[in-house]
């Protein structure tokens, strides 16, 4: 009885780790092995923290306190009695809608001089990338509010061309804003790599052909290099619209919002909300209302698509 | 038909490895949150404020750990605004430092939460001795409960901090009493002689405004929400904005915009050189004389006086200038506690620190180092002894937990509205009612 109880655990054994060998061995496992990675940051980083806080957004939660259910009443507060979000999402939207096509006409300006092939072309690829690396930093924002300063260098400029000026561009609320779109056109480095790349892409006997017919540099760029650049540029756009959207650090470091919160971008508004005011229910509510505008205004990009994006399967 | 290419048989066998190792970790790292002695013995200690009171406070720490061998203190300070976000998300992860500052509007809300631990045990137990702190003092540490849950690491009182010399040059003297229309004769007088302007506290929060309404015995707040329901009460306060932008003796909103008030160096009153720029006075607390002196670069010397009132006795108080509390997550509280009690009743600390946390809340301690004190901390001591302490009357309850967003966020908004003229001081009153008000049912 004994003996036979003992070979049939060995034959479990043997099963078992033949069943173990052939699980490592499949295909699937080692697929979802290799995807572990980020399987576990989006859920760790992004699931877990977005499921939170859309429960949270139905609370009342101070961070230093548990959170306590009350409904819907922070979405019913934020859209009917909070005029500030309107306030911050307005210059949200407006710093969005004027930065974003600046910085992309930029981008593509400065990469059509950087596409022909020169010996200092990667030295200043380089360097008009730089800005887009250093523009979100710290540094460089301090570096703003004392260049728009009262006596600072911009108003030092303007004095060397005879246009004595103590204008304060920060304090005031008619140009705030730009020294904030300024810093973010100054930003392009991104977008300019993408369309390097597109334009690179664009094949040459094109231009050839449109040459022999007698186009011109103008028209070249108008008839050639845009149309078949359009699905880049609407790559980059809604990139960056997103990211414009999404604009924190120069608000935050340089005007703070002020003067009278015309600069005061939505994301700021947000983190008081959770972190200053310690009202982090509210903050959440504030995060899927701009989850929301996002994904319609994303949207409302997709359906514009077909009437001026190029698509070569159409 | 398979689309995807195969994987080879080494790679899964890889692939199956460092899964096997990346749980391993994973499992090692979960298992190593046991403390151990070392742990045990580190002290994390978070406060608000400057460099210079980092320096001071390293200096404190130093002498501790000499007397607690095997002891490690790791100090934290930041800028007051961001030092409450820090804890906050500190709290919300259970990762608070040992000790940590408190402050009078948070207090109830930590105490609240059970964010902090009570101190009774280790006053009865002798390890914090609270023999030379007066009682009044204690007490500011006090909740509802009876649990004493923070220690006053000092006190200071509500000061205007102005450029004596300044106001000597032209034959002006501030007086210990002085009422809100003498301090805006003084503004007008000194920006008519002198064209220097004033900073009125500008963008700050409704301390001032509070401290106003003592003078009638109002409150600001009641246990729940905003005492004041007539605009006609705080109306006085925001005409004194409204005067001073449209006489021209108040700074220009704009210069506000590129300075960070909260950092001491950047404050008009020691910053500027130039009348567009500089404040005769700022509105602060009798502590930081010293700190705002060492910043003055044209040798002028300042003076305390205290925030003016139509009732200087009734608004004035004496006010616990930063607490010392032990957190939830401090692992070893009783080491805590020693610091704290080293803190209070060590002599060589207090020669270190001066009143740059207020005055020392050891009453013996403040003759045995008035020796080593500079010239402004005993101005400053004598202005809380013989100023304040004798014309004052009890601090306020502190304000409910939401009145935070009144000082951040609704007070300076309203301010620099009137400034830009955008509102008068009426409409200013009205609104600071009605969304100060609207704050407590957020």
């Amino acid at each position: 009885m004994e003996r036979i109880t003992t070979s049939a655990a060995d034959g479990g054994d043997a099963r078992t780790a033949g069943r173990l060998r052939a699980f490592l061995e499949r295909e699937s496992t080692a697929g979802v092995v290799c995807a572990l990675p980020f399987i576990i940051g989006f859920t760790m980083f992004l699931l877990i923290p977005m499921v939170l806080s859309l429960y949270y957004s139905f609370t009342d939660y101070s961070i230093v306190s548990g959170p306590v259910w009350v409904g819907a009443r922070n979405y019913v507060t934020l859209l009917t009695g909070d005029p500030l979000f309107w306030q911050s999402l307005g210059v949200t939207v407006m710093f969005a809608l004027v930065s974003v096509p600046l910085r992309l006409a930029f981008a593509l300006a400065v990469a059509m001089l950087l596409a022909r092939p020169t010996p200092l072309t990667g030295f200043f690829r380089v360097a008009f990338y730089m800005p887009s690396i250093l523009g979100g930093s710290v540094a460089v924002a301090v570096l703003w509010r004392r260049m728009f300063a009262q006596d600072g260098v911009i108003n030092a400029v303007l004095g060397m061309f005879g246009i004595e000026s103590h204008f304060s561009w920060l304090g005031s609320p008619a140009t705030a804003i730009w020294t904030l779109i300024a810093l973010s056109v100054w930003q392009f480095g991104s977008a300019m790599i993408v369309f390097l790349a597109a334009i690179k892409q664009i094949p040459g006997d094109l231009y050839e052909a449109a040459s022999m017919d007698g186009a011109g540099a103008w028209r070249q760029f108008r008839t050639i290099t845009l149309p078949l650049l359009t699905p880049t540029i609407f790559f980059n756009l809604v990139m960056q619209a997103i990211s414009g959207f999404l604009a924190f650090t120069q608000c935050y470091i340089i005007t703070q919002g002020k003067p009278l919160n015309s600069t005061l971008f939505t994301m700021v508004y947000m983190y008081d909300t959770a972190f200053t005011y310690y009202q982090a229910g509210y903050a959440s509510a504030m995060a899927w209302v701009m989850l929301l505008v996002i994904g319609v205004m994303t949207g409302i990009l997709f359906v514009t698509k077909r009437f001026w994006v190029y698509d070569p399967d159409r | 038909m398979k689309l995807a290419p195969r994987f080879a048989p080494w790679a899964r066998r890889t692939a199956a490895a460092c899964a096997a190792l990346a749980l391993a970790a994973a499992c090692a790292a979960c298992g190593g949150q046991d403390s151990n002695d070392a742990q045990a013995q580190s002290l994390t200690i978070a406060w608000w404020g400057s460099q210079g009171r980092n320096d001071k406070q390293k200096q404190v720490d130093d002498l501790f750990l000499q007397e607690h061998e095997g002891v490690n203190i790791d100090g934290q300070f930041s800028q007051y605004g961001d030092y409450w976000q820090k804890l906050a998300t500190g709290a919300a992860g259970h990762q608070m430092p040992d000790i940590v500052a408190m402050d009078l509007p948070y207090l109830n809300q930590y105490v609240g939460n059970g964010l902090i631990q009570d101190l009774t045990p280790y006053i009865d137990d002798g390890t914090i001795d609270v023999a030379d702190v007066p009682d009044a003092v204690l007490d500011t540490g006090m909740v509802a409960d009876g649990g004493i849950y923070a220690m006053s690491s000092g006190v200071n009182a509500p000061a205007v901090i102005y450029d004596r010399t300044l106001l000597d040059s032209v034959g002006i003297e501030v007086p210990d009493d002085w009422t809100l229309d003498d301090f805006t004769d003084i503004c007008r007088q000194v920006y008519e002689r002198t064209g220097t302007k004033t900073n009125a506290g500008y963008y700050r929060d409704a301390n001032v405004l509070e401290y106003l309404l003592r003078a009638d015995g109002a409150t600001l707040y009641s246990q729940e929400g905003l005492a004041v329901q007539d605009p006609a009460a705080v109306e006085p306060y925001f005409a004194m904005f409204q005067d001073g932008i449209e006489e021209g003796w108040h700074l220009d909103p704009t210069i506000f915009t590129e300075i960070n008030l909260s950092v001491m160096n950047q404050d008009p009153l020691v910053s500027y050189a130039d009348n567009a720029h500089r404040s005769w006075c700022a509105f602060g607390w009798s502590n930081s004389l010293g700190g705002m002196q060492s910043l003055v670069t044209n040798g002028d010397d300042l003076a305390l006086a205290p925030w003016p009132s139509d009732d200087v006795s009734r608004s004035n108080y004496v006010h616990p200038a930063q607490y010392f509390a032990i957190s939830r997550d401090c692992a070893n509280p009783r080491l805590a506690a020693q610091w704290i009690d080293f803190y209070l009743n060590d002599e060589r600390a207090n020669q270190i620190m001066g009143v740059d946390r207020g005055m020392p809340a050891n009453e013996t301690m403040v003759e045995r180092i008035s020796g080593d004190l500079s010239a402004d901390d005993l101005e400053s001591i004598a202005f809380v002894q013989d100023v304040v302490t004798p014309a004052s009357s009890t601090i306020n309850p502190p304000a409910p937990a939401k009145a935070v967003k009144i000082n951040a966020a609704i007070m300076p908004s309203i301010q620099e509205q009137l400034l830009y003229r955008r509102i008068d001081a009426a409409q200013a009153a009205e609104r600071f009612i009605d969304q100060a008000g609207g704050v407590f049912n957020q």
